[in-house]
């Protein structure tokens, strides 16, 4: 079932059945658990009774079956929360209880019971390859992939919530809020209330890319690899900003050193491997490396001189150096020069 | 890790900006943590009841300006020196651009005073903070 599935099913009120809440988007997940409750829990005196909320990495199936089998109170329906489940190590046996206990959410109980996974708590697989955990379920259970929007669905997103707000927001200074604030929906949230409060206040009733960049905090979506994917694709601001993101959360600058030095000392292997004829197989057979990652490097090598590399890789050993044997000189500054200087190698 | 040693903290800051000035003074509790360094630890309680708990730690030539709860702040303020950090008001958060005038910091496990003077920058108005806080060892009584 697709977000916009659900949203159709609970056009038509209070849902029953079992619902599995998965993928990246919290955010979303968020909105549809709450226009759930909306639906479900219409007398407010008796939510104490009919509103059951849980949590942890396993679910403890009798306690649901039990709270399954007690009617509801003085309403129609009743819902059962179970957050931050964890169904990835689930046995064949918890998976046939689990089946067995969805099969009890009918129409005739009034209950909805809503699973709610962690990202990596459940893995639906896609809509063509569904999961082999995701095949056995699916029967029994509504399974919902809340993924990542895409840009354009956050812009159509960001508009309406302007919108919604009575603010007038052009598309340029969507996209700019895009590239400052990144696509975290919890993120771009706070960031609209902000922008709007910020133009009300200035009895405005239009939103501009000044406002944006006075406003709005500018975050970098960096990962684990942040820093050395923009070093490979030569992107310098990108790099800056990855360095910049990992001082602020006080990063070791050894440990990023040695993901630069790793970087080049991997790549300058990769190059010569290459201009043996080597294929990417064998690099990384050769190299133990993953086989998308010598791929990866294979395409990095080939836009850089071999004696380029061995040049950079001399920089990053010179900055070791400074590093483990200079005291009083800030680190970090040393990693924004290293990175100046490999962006023009 | 050093002894924390109780103290009563009272702050006085004062906000000048666009023709206006405000201060404000608070008289709250802390601790003091002796070590290599000296660094206090405070908590102030808004009108509205919201608590935030401030460190101020020496670091080289600047101190460490440290606020988390109902505000969150970390930045090191050199004299002389601008820095950026965020500025955090859950579930909100704001890029700050500081600009450090004075940051003297003279305490002993006895007491002492920090101040701070600095200019902050946010959404594109300019405001100028003087953080005046004086530090007393809590009398021990028998």
């Amino acid at each position: 079932m697709t977000p916009q599935e659900l949203k159709d099913l609970l056009r038509g009120g209070a849902p029953t059945g079992c619902f599995l809440f998965c993928g990246e988007e919290g955010y979303l997940k968020r909105v549809y658990l709450r226009q759930m409750r909306d639906l479900i829990l219409s007398s407010p005196e008796f939510n104490t009774f009919n509103h059951m909320v849980r949590e942890g990495a396993e679910i403890d199936l009798a306690a649901v079956a039990d709270m399954i089998n007690t009617p509801a109170f003085f309403a129609e329906g009743k819902l059962i929360e179970w957050h931050t489940a964890d169904l990835s190590s689930l046995t064949e046996k918890k998976v046939e209880q689990l089946l067995s206990v969805a099969g009890t959410c009918t129409p005739e109980s009034g209950t909805a019971l809503v699973l709610i996974c962690t990202p990596e708590g459940f893995d639906p697989g896609t809509r063509k390859r569904p999961s082999a955990l995701a095949k056995k379920l699916e029967g029994a259970i509504h399974i919902v992939n809340f993924e990542k929007s895409t840009d354009a669905q956050l812009l159509n997103w960001l508009k309406r919530h302007f919108e919604h707000e009575g603010v007038k927001a052009e598309p340029q200074v969507l996209r700019a809020m895009l590239s400052r604030c990144g696509h975290s929906m919890d993120v771009l949230a706070t960031e609209t209330d902000k922008l709007t409060c910020y133009a009300k206040a200035k009895g405005r009733d239009s939103v501009t890319e000044e406002d944006v960049r006075l406003v709005c905090c500018s975050t970098t979506e960096s990962d684990a690899f942040g820093l050395t994917n923009a070093l490979l694709d030569r992107d310098p601001p990108l790099a800056y900003r990855c360095l910049q993101d990992l001082a602020a959360r006080r990063v070791e600058p050894t440990v990023i050193l040695g993901q630069i030095s790793r970087l080049y000392t991997d790549l300058l292997a990769v190059a010569r491997l290459m201009g043996e004829g080597m294929g990417r197989d064998a690099i990384a057979a050769a190299l133990s490396m993953n086989a998308y990652k010598a791929g990866l490097y294979m395409q990095a090598a080939a836009k850089r001189k071999p004696e380029g590399l061995a040049r950079a890789l001399s920089v990053v050993a010179k900055a070791d150096l400074t590093a483990k044997t200079t005291y009083g000189t800030s680190q970090y500054a040393m990693l924004d020069a290293l990175v100046a200087e490999l962006s023009v190698l | 890790m050093g002894n924390r040693i109780p103290v009563t903290v009272t702050v006085e800051s004062r906000q000048t900006g666009d023709d206006e000035s405000t201060v404000r003074q608070q008289n709250c509790r802390g601790y003091l943590v002796s070590g290599q360094t000296v660094s206090l630890t405070y908590r102030e309680e808004s009108e509205e009841g919201e608590k935030s708990y401030t460190t101020l730690t020496r670091e080289g030539e600047g101190i460490r300006l440290h606020r988390a709860g109902a505000l969150q702040l970390d930045a090191c303020l050199v004299p002389g020196q601008s820095t950026r950090c965020v500025w955090g008001v859950p579930p909100y958060s704001f890029d700050l651009e500081l600009c450090c005038h004075v940051a003297e910091m003279t305490l002993s496990p006895m007491g002492g005073r920090v101040l701070l003077d600095y200019d902050r920058l946010l959404a594109g108005d300019k405001a100028r903070l003087t953080l005046d806080i004086r530090v007393a060892r809590e009398e021990v009584s028998e």
